[in-house]
């Protein structure tokens, strides 16, 4: 059988420059690359949120149940863009917040069982109207757990001239909007994540920023939904916050890592993807986790190949001490 | 739409043309082969992962098993990789091994990091979910055959399964059964009291390293009917369901098994209704429809089950402060619903409701516009005045001692204090 070969050789000529050899493959390039980054910031910010409170599989949750947000807002309003998305994809997400605290205070089921059934469950239901409702649809089995980037890389308006694929621009939107509430809410935001009985104390209503925290986080997912898919704005929201967490103490330092590793990760991401010729979500989110690995090993504090090194340093004086005796 | 799930020597290929009650006639005779493989096949999968859904709920690790499932793609690809078709025994060991390091890599950075577990769950959940869907993807773009094949490991199709498969499903199921049935004692005791079982000699790390294994053979045994993104519903839901059902680990086991084997062959025949619907989300729905009821009217747990309880009790407290009241005018003019409730500080439909049930008892009758206490109840309230004045003399004896005890809206008094107690109450007053 004559098949090319699993991982194709590396070529710096025709992968790297490759994407941008022409003009218009370069702008389709460069808005992929846009959009990506785009995702990646906006989740990325929350994330900070999210990781340092304990609620990342909270996250995980919504990112799975704002398909049946989507579904249900295409069935009443018959198209998959706007308002109506938003706004349905907003509610589902504080619905399922709410769903789960409900279960979890009214009946001895624990937590992380009731975010197992509650995700599960919205989800269940999410592909069933998808697969027996949704007839002519726009997005379905495949976009849902990969994203579909190329279809939504053709999908543009013009702005100013220039054609803009839409998801870029309402992704724009959503990452001011979440930049800007994080920016007006630092204070309370700060304090509820890493002190809510304070928050409680002072009067910041720290239940308030939680379920406003995971309307955000909903209207980022769905933004990013048609870029990455619904499992992988998990992986965006999760692995940049969790490197730069390993890199610093400091939340502004924090959200300034986050940014930092949710860019090189699309960057690098949509090449790697070019190269393997696979999908570009999942290659962002491999490349993510890459820099989760590095920092995991090498970071100055936490890092455990740094660690060992101390440890080595320490054990290393005793050691000189006897050999010079000995010479 | 589906065009992503793929369904080859499908039974519900041949549907397409067929309606609802002759396919309905078709999954319950039986009479296609491929109907038996996908009935007994959920049935298998419904089973082993309801047992082993109970020891993961009830020791918190339901997100665990979320994390193991989605971790099984890249394994599942690299398991197809060896043979370059869907050879389901390499399939099935990729997907075992991908699951098991990833359950060693979340407690590594737990352990050594200071991310907490749930970022350490999220992070190899996606991160092995991205690594699978790049080398899906690529799998997908590469002039092979049939790989596209691979989807149906997404959302599940039932009746993909051959009799092959089946077979090995059948053995795997076999080995978690016995395993389990050999270490029952060793795995019950570390759900309830993890100190407790390290502290008698149970190898706790163990035993939860071997609960791990059980549950990637759990997941691998799903895949094909369930998928790997609805996996853990399969874990979670119908052993909650049980632990809302029961107290008792045993029988929560064989309830969680009926719920999973029960939603497994239900979900299979939804999806069988129409071409190539997948059947893990019916599955789940099934699941979901045993969990809400459990949820809300488990004679023990229910939440409209406490709920009613609760009023019952309160209006059991309302009518006895309605007959103290009566037994104290007795000698006046008899009160109506109204007097009474506005005495009591209730509403009058609250009264009403209780004068009703008094009335039901015959220890209260109507006289003129009130009413009054019947000879049953003016004994009735003689009991209360009795028990009232030995709990008086009860918590003037017994001091801090008697906060265990006392219980003043109980029945029967001297079962709560023992017949020694009262006597020696009552011959104190």
């Amino acid at each position: 059988m004559n098949m090319p070969p699993l991982i194709p050789p590396f070529d710096f000529q025709t992968h790297v420059l490759g994407p941008w050899s022409s003009p218009e493959i370069a702008a389709g390039t460069f808005w992929t690359m846009a959009t990506c980054s785009l995702v990646a910031i906006c989740c990325g910010l929350l994330g900070c949120f999210l990781i340092v409170q304990g609620l990342a599989l909270i996250g995980d949750a919504i990112s799975h149940t704002v398909l049946l947000g989507i579904v249900v807002a295409f069935l009443l309003t018959g198209q998959f863009s706007g308002m109506a998305m938003l706004i349905g994809a907003g509610l589902t997400g504080i619905v399922t917040a709410l769903l789960i605290e409900f279960i979890h205070r009214s009946s001895r089921i624990k937590q992380d069982a009731a975010i197992g059934i509650v995700f599960t469950s919205l989800f269940a239901l999410g592909v069933i109207l998808l697969n027996t409702m949704a007839s002519h649809q726009h997005i379905d089995a495949d976009c849902v757990l990969f994203g579909d980037l190329e279809f939504a890389m053709f999908d543009t308006t013009k702005i100013f001239g220039v054609a803009i694929p839409r998801s870029a621009v309402q992704l724009t939107l959503v990452t001011a909007v979440v930049a800007s509430v994080i920016a007006l809410f630092y204070k309370e935001l700060l304090v509820s994540a890493f002190d809510p009985q304070l928050a409680a104390v002072l009067g910041l209503k720290p239940r308030l920023v939680r379920y406003g925290l995971m309307g955000l986080l909903s209207l980022a997912v769905v933004s990013s939904f048609q870029a990455v898919g619904a499992i992988l704005v998990v992986a965006m929201m999760i692995a940049p916050p969790a490197t730069a967490y390993l890199l610093t103490d400091r939340l502004p330092k924090m959200l300034l890592l986050t940014v930092v590793a949710g860019v090189i990760s699309a960057i690098v991401g949509v090449h790697v993807a070019f190269w393997l010729n696979a999908a570009t979500a999942g290659a962002m989110v491999c490349v993510a986790c890459g820099l989760f690995t590095l920092a995991f090993l090498f970071s100055p504090r936490h890092g455990l190949a740094v660690g060992a090194l101390r440890r080595f340093r320490r054990d290393d004086p005793p050691l000189a001490d006897e050999l010079s005796v000995s010479a | 739409m589906n065009a992503g799930l793929p369904v080859f020597l499908s039974i519900s290929d041949i549907a397409e043309s067929t309606g609802f009650g002759e396919q309905m006639r078709r999954f319950w005779t039986m009479s296609d082969p491929a109907v038996r493989t996908a009935v007994a096949g959920t049935i298998l999968l419904g089973l082993t992962c309801g047992m082993l859904g109970c020891f993961v709920v009830l020791r918190r690790m339901s997100l665990l098993g979320d994390s193991l499932g989605h971790a099984v793609l890249p394994g599942v690809c690299a398991g197809f990789l060896v043979t370059q078709t869907k050879h389901i025994g390499w399939i099935f060991t990729g997907a075992v091994l991908s699951a098991l390091l990833a359950a060693g890599v979340i407690s590594l950075i737990h352990g050594r990091t200071r991310l907490k577990a749930d970022a350490a769950m999220g992070l190899v959940l996606s991160g092995f979910y991205g690594l699978g869907v790049v080398m899906l993807t690529r799998l997908q773009r590469l002039p092979l055959g049939n790989q596209s094949g691979l989807n149906r490991f997404l959302f599940g199709q039932a009746s993909a399964i051959s009799a092959q498969e089946l077979a090995i499903m059948a053995a795997l199921a076999g080995l978690v059964f016995i395993v389990v049935l050999l270490t029952y004692k060793e795995l019950a005791a570390t759900c309830f009291d993890l100190e407790f079982a390290t502290a008698s000699g149970i190898p706790t790390r163990a035993i939860h390293y071997l609960l791990m294994l059980l549950v990637a053979i759990a997941i691998v045994i799903s895949i094909q009917a369930v998928g790997i993104v609805l996996l853990s519903a399969m874990l979670i839901i119908p052993a909650a369901t049980a632990h809302l059902l029961t107290d008792r680990l045993k029988v929560m086991i064989v309830l969680s098994m009926v719920f999973g084997a029960v939603s497994g062959v239900a979900g299979a025949n939804l999806s069988f209704l129409k071409s190539s619907l997948p059947t893990g989300p019916f599955i789940v729905a099934v699941l979901l429809l045993f969990f809400v009821l459990a949820f809300l009217f488990s004679p023990r747990y229910g939440l409209f089950t406490r709920l009613y309880g609760r009023r019952v009790q309160r209006r059991q407290s309302l009518a006895d402060r309605i007959i103290k009241a009566l037994a104290e005018s007795r000698s006046g003019t008899e009160l109506t619903a109204a007097d009474l409730a506005a005495t009591l500080q209730v509403s009058q439909t609250e009264a009403t409701a209780a004068i009703n049930m008094l009335r039901h008892d015959e220890l209260i009758e109507v006289a003129g516009t009130g009413f009054r206490l019947t000879p049953g109840g003016v004994e009735y309230a003689d009991a209360l005045r009795r028990n009232e004045r030995l709990w008086k003399a009860f918590l003037e004896r017994e001091g801090e001692l008697a906060g265990q005890l006392f219980d003043p809206d109980t029945d029967d008094i001297e079962r709560v204090l023992g017949a020694e107690m009262i006597r020696e109450l009552e011959g104190g007053t």
